[in-house]
């Protein structure tokens, strides 16, 4: 499908609170979890995606609750510290509409099985930290480096049917505006139409390019969103005019 | 009795363990109506507007609605031409023979089955309608043939006989919604569909509730 391509807006949480990536090294507070919520949400962008990155081990209840108490019109996706099936009907239960997987996925697939039959596949994005060194492209773990080829796994996840989608993480250029790695898309080539989401560092122009390909479903940002209200605006037009055609015509009815 | 938007309906969301239940029920508050959320299949057989959510795998949801008796609570008030809305899994599940359920048959209301996407993958995004058939369901009003939806489903409703009234996506071209009696079922989620969601389901409280 060549048209309705997503505009994805991700918001990462630690430790209490929304906080503004820099490399996956360094973090800011940003605003609160309600505000950039709403602002999203009137600006229409197509989803978003919330992701704990506290590295804990199990969900953040203080999340749940601000999450819960906000209606959304927008589709989101939640992720971080789920690891059951319980887990999961608590983030529908609060609001979610499906859940993003990294860890679980990368370590332990029958517990992906067992959410997978309670949601569908249609339910799970799996979120794929890359990284690329010496245009070398690797797995990122957060305990160091996984030797597995980041798109073997990506393309096992996807034929084995554990996930709808996979969000391809530039980790050390998240944060970072224009500093996506170079050559990182080439080497998902290939992949089934409309599979992949495009993540960390990315400008606007290189958005446009991944909207052109055939792999791509979605564009994703972060901090460039919390910029201004309007920012959402401003990228979708930047984009609907670099990639005509490729994103859905914003219409409110 | 005057449309939908203009009066305050009571809005039953049956919770049958599936999914996104909250996201629906703050939808219907949002737009003006009354909430109400239960399993309970006396309720269901009698409020003024039944909604089945559903975000999940008909498997489990085929258990879960049996296991409560609201299989049969639905096909009652299909019966008396009560008003029901079913919301992706929840239009499935007004189906019959279900292959993610192995073929097990859902409520069979509405004579259809649901089959595994051709392409194999999900239809993960948002998709235009099928605007002639829109108009010609009476479901159109406020809306354009840009108005875009959000789709997320492996699985799709799919209808043989002619006379079952269909709206279709564009791009690909699946069944969207299904209209039998004032019974309407959405494949794809208007609660997320942001402006147009809000504006298709006002259009369907009031054909539902005319």
């Amino acid at each position: 499908m060549s048209h309705g391509k997503r505009l994805v807006a991700v918001l990462n949480w630690r430790n209490g609170g929304l906080v503004k990536s820099n490399a996956h090294s360094a973090w800011r507070p940003s605003l609160r979890l309600e505000a950039a919520l709403r602002v999203l949400d009137r600006w229409q962008v197509d989803e978003i995606v919330l992701t704990d990155i506290s590295r804990n081990s199990s969900l953040d209840e203080r999340m749940l609750e601000e999450l819960s108490a906000i209606s959304l019109s927008t589709p989101l996706a939640v992720g971080g510290g789920i690891r059951l099936g319980e887990d999961v009907e608590r983030v529908l239960q609060a609001g979610a509409d499906r859940v993003v997987l990294e860890s679980l996925l990368l370590d332990d697939e029958s517990g992906v099985r067992e959410i997978t039959d309670l949601i569908g596949r249609q339910g799970v994005i799996g979120s794929l930290p890359v990284m690329v060194e010496s245009d070398r492209l690797s797995l990122w773990r957060p305990d160091g480096h996984d030797s597995r080829d980041p798109v073997d796994v990506a393309r096992q996840w996807i034929t084995r049917g554990l996930v709808s989608e996979v969000l391809v993480k530039d980790v050390v250029a998240e944060g970072c505006a224009g500093q996506f790695a170079s050559g990182l898309s080439n080497e998902f080539r290939g992949f089934d139409e409309g599979t992949l989401i495009w993540f960390g560092g990315l400008d606007a122009p290189t958005a446009s390019e991944l909207l052109e390909r055939s792999e791509t479903a979605a564009v994703a940002f972060g901090n460039i969103l919390s910029h201004s209200e309007l920012a959402a605006v401003g990228l979708r037009k930047h984009l609907r005019r670099a990639a005509p055609g490729r994103l859905r015509r914003w219409s409110p009815a | 009795m005057g449309s939908a938007a203009a009066r305050r309906l009571t809005v039953e969301i049956v919770d049958y363990g599936v999914g996104n239940v909250h996201s629906v029920a703050s939808f219907f508050a949002t737009l003006g109506h009354r909430v109400e959320v239960s399993d309970a299949s006396d309720k269901i057989k009698t409020a003024e507007i039944v909604v089945l959510p559903g975000v999940g795998s008909a498997r489990t949801a085929l258990g879960e609605l049996k296991k409560r008796s609201l299989d049969d609570a639905i096909r009652e008030r299909h019966g008396d031409e009560l008003p029901i809305v079913g919301i992706c899994l929840g239009a499935q599940v007004l189906l019959g023979p279900n292959e993610e359920a192995g073929g097990e048959s859902g409520t069979s209301v509405i004579p259809g089955s649901v089959r595994r996407l051709d392409s194999g993958g999900t239809n993960t995004g948002w998709r235009a309608l099928d605007f002639e058939q829109l108009r010609e369901a009476g479901l159109n009003r406020g809306l354009r043939a840009t108005s875009t939806f959000f789709f997320n489903h492996e699985f799709r409703m799919h209808f043989d006989r002619p006379d079952v009234k269909v709206v279709k996506s564009t791009g690909p071209s699946l069944s969207a919604v299904v209209l039998s009696g004032r019974t309407i079922g959405v494949q794809f989620h208007p609660e997320k569909s942001q402006a147009s969601g809000r504006r298709f389901m006002q259009n369907v409280l009031d054909y539902v509730a005319r």
